[in-house]
């Protein structure tokens, strides 16, 4: 039975790192589309606000993988602290506020 | 009864890898495009599809790394705040559609309410619009887009 449960988390830990691997592959040489991600739909132009927001996910998805890394977390998936949730709060606050002045300044006027 | 659960567990096994093969093989070839994996209808790349990818990508990672730590191998459990992060992100994700929805629909509105003054004008002095019927001028131009397609609906 111990046979059988490493084969089945041996098969899940090649079939998760490949499918990473691969979408990383291929979001870095541009095989995937990325055109337009940071662009603001309604202007085209660069948008800030998606910038800082693709910047804190990073930053919050790259902060709690590292504390699932370190062996001091045991057996046990870590939780994510209040700080970083409000952090990707703000963040995402920020990001709709930006995308909905527009509209409001238009409702004002 | 032991020997029936465990032929059962060596199909599932089997299957299961099989499957997972498949998939790989099919991605590898192209033959499950990946191109418009974070791609909204429009074309446009959409950020709160890609924020999900990496958020998906990274606590499957990590289910799997406290998985394999274990011995024998035990699924863990979700903590609340990695589902408070997802609900943050897909709340982000409606709400922003419906600001995008509200805004592309007022649009619209201010691009037909300035066609129809423009042909009410033209009709009053009695000269033709010379094409200028539906296209945002002045403080409109400033935030509305100059062909429909241009309010794309990605986040």
């Amino acid at each position: 039975m111990n046979t059988l449960a490493s084969v089945l988390t041996i098969e899940a830990a090649v079939f998760v790192a490949a499918l990473v691997l691969l979408v990383s592959y291929r979001l870095v040489t541009g095989e995937m589309n990325t055109i337009g991600l940071l662009s603001d739909k309604a202007t085209g132009e660069f948008s800030p606000a998606r910038l800082q927001l693709l910047v804190a996910t990073v930053l919050a998805a790259g902060y709690w993988f590292l504390k699932v890394l370190n062996p001091a977390a045991g057996n046990q998936l870590p939780d994510v602290p209040q700080d970083l949730v409000l952090l990707l709060g703000g963040s995402h606050s920020l990001y709709l506020g930006s995308k909905s002045l527009p509209l409001l300044l238009r409702k004002v006027s | 009864m032991e020997v029936l659960s465990l032929v059962a567990g060596w199909i599932v096994a089997v299957f299961v890898g099989a499957a997972g093969a498949l998939i790989l093989w099919k991605l590898l070839t192209n033959q499950i495009k990946l191109d418009k994996l974070i791609s909204e209808p429009n074309g446009d790349a959409s950020l709160s599809r890609f924020q999900f990818l990496i958020f998906t990508f990274i606590v499957g990672m990590g289910v799997l790394v406290v998985t394999l730590r274990q011995s024998p191998p035990a699924f863990p459990e979700i903590p609340v705040g990695i589902l408070a992060l997802l609900g943050i992100s897909a709340g982000s994700y409606v709400v922003a559609k419906g600001i995008q929805v509200q805004r592309d629909t007022r649009f619209e509105q201010i691009r037909s309410d300035t066609a129809r003054a423009v042909a009410e004008q033209a009709v009053a002095t009695g000269v033709a619009p010379n094409g200028a019927a539906g296209v945002a001028t002045g403080p409109l131009a400033a935030v509305a887009p100059a062909s429909p397609t241009d309010a794309g609906t990605g986040l």
